[in-house]
């Protein structure tokens, strides 16, 4: 393998993967169903948390595990509409 | 007629006091029983345990819990699950409770579950060590279910699992991922022991409503799924009317 090739950027599908298990493991988000895309040097992070504290603490963990891309935080809080649902089973 | 409220995949972290208790107090004007299908906290911290058993002393009715993955991840589910036990809720894993109610009796058996696939895309048993380990164990979960709800004598006999039984609840999830989702051996010793319906998480993805491969009727009560509080499940089991199927309006 030659240098230009040992220098080579890691794959998207990666870093995606680097950032996946960094939120999984982060214990201010500990998530493990976030999907993660990259474009370029930017990330896209989307999917639903249960607070708004986690849904913040993505930005920084992202940030952490790739400096330098600009992170697009598209986590939102998980909405709960009022009441329940009835089903009667037979 | 039974009333039996269900939901999973809370994911109750240091964060989220006061965020479920306001929900919780309304559980007892609307069903009998509480029963949570795993991933009650973050990452299974003790400290998370504290502020669920909390958020949960609004409930008001007896509550059944198996705990799921995310309770595991922190090496304590036994502190958890005696926090837990400790706080008057029953902690499921391979055993069953009955629990009386005015409409009759309500029998849960329950298990965490585990993964392995489902029909004809499923692991086997075969290979290496670690092979045989995951697959083995759920196998043993499976087994396990099976004898003690076959044992299980109440009006309605539920199933409470983490993981899931079937794959028909699950559509919406990645097809790569439902190995890690679930197993048929689960739905198999549902089928086998027989049940009026079985609940399970873990599929934040997936859909609420599904059937084993012998047709008992399977709910996915993923929080995120419902995006409900909670679900009421309703029995005629003494031949009342049941609920009217309408979504039960928030009370002021």
């Amino acid at each position: 393998m030659t240098e230009v090739e040992r220098e080579s950027p890691e794959p998207d599908g990666y870093l995606c993967e680097r950032v996946r298990r960094a939120l999984a493991d982060d214990p201010g988000v500990g998530e493990l169903g976030l999907t993660v895309s990259i474009v370029g040097r930017r990330v896209f992070v989307s999917g639903d948390v249960p607070t708004p504290e986690r849904q913040q603490a993505v930005s920084s963990v992202v940030a952490e595990v790739l400096p330098g891309y600009e992170v697009h935080n598209d986590v939102t809080v998980t909405s709960l509409a009022p009441g329940s649902n009835t089903e009667t089973l037979p | 007629m039974i009333r039996v409220a269900a939901v999973g995949d809370i994911h109750v972290g240091t964060d989220s006091a006061g965020r479920l208790r306001p929900h919780l107090e309304r559980v007892a004007g609307e069903a009998d029983v509480l029963l949570l299908a795993g991933d009650l906290t973050r990452v299974g911290e003790p400290e998370e345990a504290a502020v669920l058993v909390e958020e949960l002393r609004g409930a008001g009715v007896p509550v059944v819990a198996v705990l799921g993955n995310h309770d595991y991840h922190g090496g304590c589910e036994q502190v958890v699950a005696g926090m837990l036990e400790d706080a008057g809720v029953r902690v499921l894993e391979g055993d069953a409770v009955v629990v009386e109610t005015p409409g009759g009796t309500v029998g849960v058996a329950g298990a965490k579950g585990f993964g392995g696939g489902f029909l004809g895309a499923c692991g086997s048993d075969f290979g290496e060590p670690l092979m045989k380990a995951f697959v083995g164990h759920t196998r043993e979960v499976a087994d396990g279910l099976e004898k003690v709800l076959a044992d299980v004598e109440a009006d309605v006999r539920i199933a409470l699992l983490h993981y899931a039984p079937t794959e028909t609840t699950l559509q919406g999830e990645r097809l790569e991922i439902y190995p890690f989702l679930g197993s048929y051996l689960l739905g198999e010793a549902v089928d086998r022991a027989g049940a009026d319906v079985v609940l399970h998480g873990h599929a934040h993805a997936g859909t609420e409503k599904g059937f084993t491969p012998g047709g008992i009727p399977v709910r996915n009560v993923a929080q995120p799924v419902l995006r409900r509080p909670y679900n009421v499940y309703c029995f005629n089991a003494t031949g009342e009317v049941g609920c009217d199927g309408e979504a039960t309006a928030a009370r002021e």
